[in-house]
Formats: C-alpha cells, structure tokens, sequence
C-alpha cells in the first residue's frame, strides 16, 4: 500500500504575546495508507485540530515535514495542488457556505480553479449524486438541517475531486440522525471511491468501524491502533481523557467486579456474546 | 410549586403562508425537584416548549403556571416576567457564544444587575455563582471571557443564569459540542447545581445513554405534541415506536432486549448502564458466580465531579 500522508517529525508552535512560543504539537510521525479510513480522538487541547490544519498545508510545521503523496506542504508552488488532494470540512456547518444556491455553493471550488463549465456541471453532479442530495441542487443551503448543510460542505469538497478529505469535528454540532447521514456518506466514499478519510471526533461510536484510531494527548501521538487494541487500554485511555463507548464502560465495571468479562469490547455485539457465555454456565 | 402546562399550541409565522405548527395541545406536570429528560428529534417541537416556560414565546393558546405565575394568551393581567426569569433560568444551545462582557465577573453579574440588584449585590452573587460552577472569582473574575477554554467559558455562561438562582433550571443540550471528559464534568455540575441550587432541572439531550445515567422522567417530544410521558421502565418497552420517531433505546437497554431472546433473562426494569450492571452482577451469583458489588457504572471515577 502507498502512503498518502506522511508526518515526519512534526512539531507546531503557535506564537502567542505573553509566553512567546506554545507548542500544540510536538514530534509527530506517522504515515496514512491510501484508502484506509483513519479517526483521530483526544480531548480538548491535545492537538487535535491542529493536526488537521496541518494535513494540507493550512497551517506550516514549526519543525519536521508533512508530505501528501509526496508533496511537501512547506513548498509553495505545490501547495494549490495539495489542498486540491486533501479536502477539508469543518465543524460549524454555517460558517462554510459560499453561495445562497447550492450548486453555486459546491461550484466555487472548481470555478477558481479555471475549470471548464462543463467539466463543473459534471462535478456538481457527481458531488451532489455521492452524498444524496441531487434533489437540492437548486435550493438555498441557509433552510437546511446541519447534516444536510454538512453533505453539502463534503460535496463542495469532492467537487474538487479530492483523495483524501479531513474532517474535522464535522459531526460534532449535529443530532443524531444528521450525525449518521455524514457518516453514512463518508463510509461509503471510502469504500466505493477508495477516498482515504481522516476523522476528528468526540463521538467513540464513530470510530468503531474504522481501520485506525490515533489518541492524541498533549501534542502528541498518544495510543496508535485498530480501534480493539486502543479500546482495551483502559487505564491509558482515562488518563488521556478519552472515553470509549458505554459498553466500554460497562465492561470495565464488571470486570472489576471480578467477573469474566474482556475490558475491551466495544460494541453491544461483543458485550451480549460475552454476557450469554457468562450466564449460561450452570 | 410544580409547572402545569395544560393544551399548549403554539405556531411559528401564523396567519401566513409560512405558518407552521410547533407545538399541538400539549400537557404536561412537573413537579418539584425532578430531573427531566426532554427528547424528540430536531424540529420535534421541544425548544419552542421550554421557551415557553420562561416567557421567552407568548402563549398563543392553551395556558401555563409556573411556580404561581400564570401565562395564557390574555395580554391582562401582564405577568411578572421579571419574577418569571428569576425563577426559570435559562441555558441555550452553546451558551459560551453569548457571553458578551468585558470582564468574567461583569458578565456573570449582568442577570443579577437587572433584576434590580445593586451593583455589590450583584458582583456577590456572580462570584457565588462562580464558586458554584468550579471556578475561582479571584482567579480569572477580571480576565475577559474569550481568553478562557471552551468548558470554561460555558461554566461562566452557566454562571450567569445561576447567579439569578433560579429554582428551575433548563438547559438545552448542554454538553454538545464537548469532548467526553468536558460532558461528564457538565453533567456532574448539574447534578450539583440540582442539589445546592435549583432543585427542578430539566434537559434537552440527544443522546439516550446520556440522559438515562441522570433523569428521573423523560418526555419524549414528536411532531409538536408529547409523544411518551411515562416511567422510563414503561418507555423503553416502546422500542419500535421509539425508532419509529427517531429515537433509539439506551444499548443497556438493547442489551438486555437481546439477551432475553436468548433466554436470559435480566429482568425487565433495567434503564441505565447502573441497573444493567446490578443485574448482571445478581444473575451471576444466582449461578453461582462470585463477584463484588458495583455501586454505578463510570468512567473516570470520582474526579469528573
């Protein structure tokens, strides 16, 4: 497999006025398969979104290298075709929208980048068609619910034919049912389209069927695994902060208590499967 | 006293082409020192009920007491809205966007200040708020609001509402947006603000399993009008009609759902991750399976207080 982004000895310091420098990252390496479907977790301040900014290019590491098929971001004539790569979509689904019409909205993109009128018209199609929502193409994004409004920022981004799209925290304002129809649209361009997707989330049920978690905490690469060998390190996970699904916790409490119960399952699946071998010896 | 919500209707644009139907002939009772939960998908019809219990939306028809203040439609006798506010604190959806302020304490003391408190006063109570939300007035009172973090900052909200004392506090969603950890320090803060502060709480939430660990009661909002309002033991034998409108069992709940279909049986009164665990930890020792007790299911122990 190759590798789509690659983090070589990352460090980011923001300046600020009192304390001069503040490191938000520091020493990060790690490569991303193409195709693989990656979630990155950690609390609030544990560098987070700071990574994300620096995948493509927004934001220049301090130290170290970041290379996106190869790329490096700190090259300023290839950093139009890295942020063509690498799409983004953020967690406020109002602060992204362009135009008053949705297929201006997802237009934009490829318009500033000179492309054809009707190389767009083909692009807003599929963009609209991948995230279900060709019925909207002439309605105004400002009336929509948030994950409608997030589709559409995702489309916007796959206008621009993207192979890898970062979001971050783009569930995070959304309910539940908003929630899973981003998720639903994400899963299946990874799997369909082979985009390698990079999830920044609170929500640990998102990331139980992804191929990776990455644990941030305090700047760096905390826990890095599939999401069975992160979920089982549970007196780890409490000190980063982190909390796995609720099934998680339950395991951990009856395991505790001294019953045979695996610490790392996370899914409800696992944890019935566990319960009736329990309770079904006599 | 408890709020009485009786035939409560209320639209959006009426008397236009925009008209739209928010809420249809609503009745509720709540009484005194419950914690309820308030579900219902967006546009379910939930937010334009809570504003209602604060005058924040004027009756259209159907009426309302609130601890001995009475809404209708009639424009006389005008109720007391400034007794009204005082009593129903209200927390909005990321509440940490409203804070406007110079300094943490002046915001803090800006509720108190109109209700007429002088400015002593009223710097009092926003300190006392302050300390009652786990943040210390000497501490960052005089520093501006948007230097603080974002579980900060929707402390020093919530601090504003708290400083009216209000004996009833809603909150609406008010761990969106937050990491794991910053929702469990704001649902344990509430739980303190319920015992020292104001004993009626009432919260709009998304997230079953969340809001099973806290509620005593949830009412579950469909289409404008209460869809369940019932002991959640009862609630909870509604799966299918629950999805049907949107909403899914707390997966404590599915759990033992499955399970009984496998033939075993945990007992049909489970709500929350604690009642799942306790039954889990009687059905073992039926077996004759030793183990120890679990006082309640967490995960980070008693520091998230």
């Amino acid at each position: 497999m190759s590798t789509a982004i690659g983090l070589y000895g990352v460090s980011f310091a923001y300046d600020t006025e009192e304390e001069g420098q503040a490191y938000a990252l520091k020493d990060v390496s790690f490569e991303i398969e193409k195709g693989s479907f990656v979630a990155v977790v950690g609390h609030n301040g544990s560098g987070k979104s700071t990574l994300a900014r620096l995948l493509n290019g927004l934001l220049i590491p301090t130290v170290g290298r970041v290379k996106v098929f190869g790329y490096d971001t700190c090259d300023e004539d290839t950093i139009y075709e890295i942020r063509r790569r690498v799409g983004m979509v953020f967690q406020n689904p109002d602060n992204q929208m362009v135009a008053s019409v949705v297929e201006d909205d997802i237009a934009f993109g490829p318009e500033n980048l000179g492309v054809e009128r009707e190389e767009i018209i083909r692009r807003v199609d599929n963009a609209l068609a991948s995230v279900g929502m060709s019925d909207y193409r002439k309605s105004t994004p400002f009336r929509m619910s948030g994950g409608q409004k997030q589709r559409i920022a995702i489309a916007g981004a796959l206008a621009l034919c993207p192979e890898v799209l970062v979001l971050d925290e783009s569930t995070a304002m959304l309910d539940p049912k908003g929630r899973a129809e981003v998720m639903g649209v994400v899963r299946r361009l990874n799997r369909e389209q082979g985009i390698t997707v990079i999830h920044i989330t609170h929500y640990m049920e998102e990331t139980l069927d992804c191929d990776r978690v990455i644990v941030m905490d305090g700047g760096s690469v905390a826990l890095d695994g599939t999401p069975s060998e992160v979920f089982g390190r549970g007196e780890e996970l409490k000190r980063y902060k982190i909390s796995p699904p609720y099934v998680t916790w339950l395991a951990d409490a009856l395991a505790r208590a001294g019953l045979d119960i695996d610490r790392a399952i996370y899914t409800r699946e696992e944890m019935e499967e566990s319960l009736c071998r329990l309770l079904s010896k006599d | 006293m408890p709020i009485v919500v009786k035939g409560l209707s209320f639209a959006y644009s009426k008397g236009t082409p925009f008209e739209k139907k928010a809420l249809d002939c609503v009745d509720v009772e709540i009484s005194d020192g419950q914690f309820i939960g308030i579900m219902g998908h967006t546009g379910s019809g939930k937010s334009t009920f809570i504003q209602h219990l604060n005058g924040l939306i004027k009756v259209q028809s159907g009426e309302i007491d609130v601890d001995g203040i009475h809404l209708t439609s009639a424009r006389r006798p005008k109720p007391d809205y400034k007794k009204l506010r005082s009593t129903v604190g209200m927390v909005f959806q990321y509440p940490e966007y409203q804070l406007f302020d110079e300094t943490v304490i002046k915001d803090v003391a800006f509720g108190p200040k109109n209700l007429g408190l002088s400015k002593e006063e009223a710097f009092a109570r926003a300190a006392e708020a302050l300390r009652l939300v786990g943040l210390d007035p000497d501490e960052i009172g005089e520093r501006a609001p948007f230097e603080l973090s974002g579980g900060q900052k929707r402390r020093v909200a919530i601090a504003g509402v708290i400083a009216m004392r209000p004996k009833i506090l809603i909150l609406d969603e008010p761990t969106a947006g937050l990491d794991p950890y910053g929702k469990e320090q704001i649902m344990s803060l509430i739980c303190r603000l319920k015992r020292e502060c104001s004993p009626t709480v009432i919260v709009i939430s998304h997230d079953m399993d969340e809001i099973t660990r806290y509620a005593d009661r949830l009412i579950v909002f469909s289409e404008g009008r209460v869809a369940f309002d019932m002991p959640m033991q009862e609630l909870f034998k509604h799966g299918q009609e629950l999805e049907a409108i949107g909403l899914e069992l707390p997966s404590c709940v599915s759990i033992a759902d499955n399970l009984r279909l496998k033939g075993i049986e945990l007992g049909d009164d489970i709500v929350n991750m604690d009642g799942l665990a306790k039954a889990v930890v009687k059905a073992a020792r039926e077996r004759g399976i030793e183990c120890g007790d679990i006082a309640s299911v967490r995960w980070y122990g008693e520091e998230g207080e």
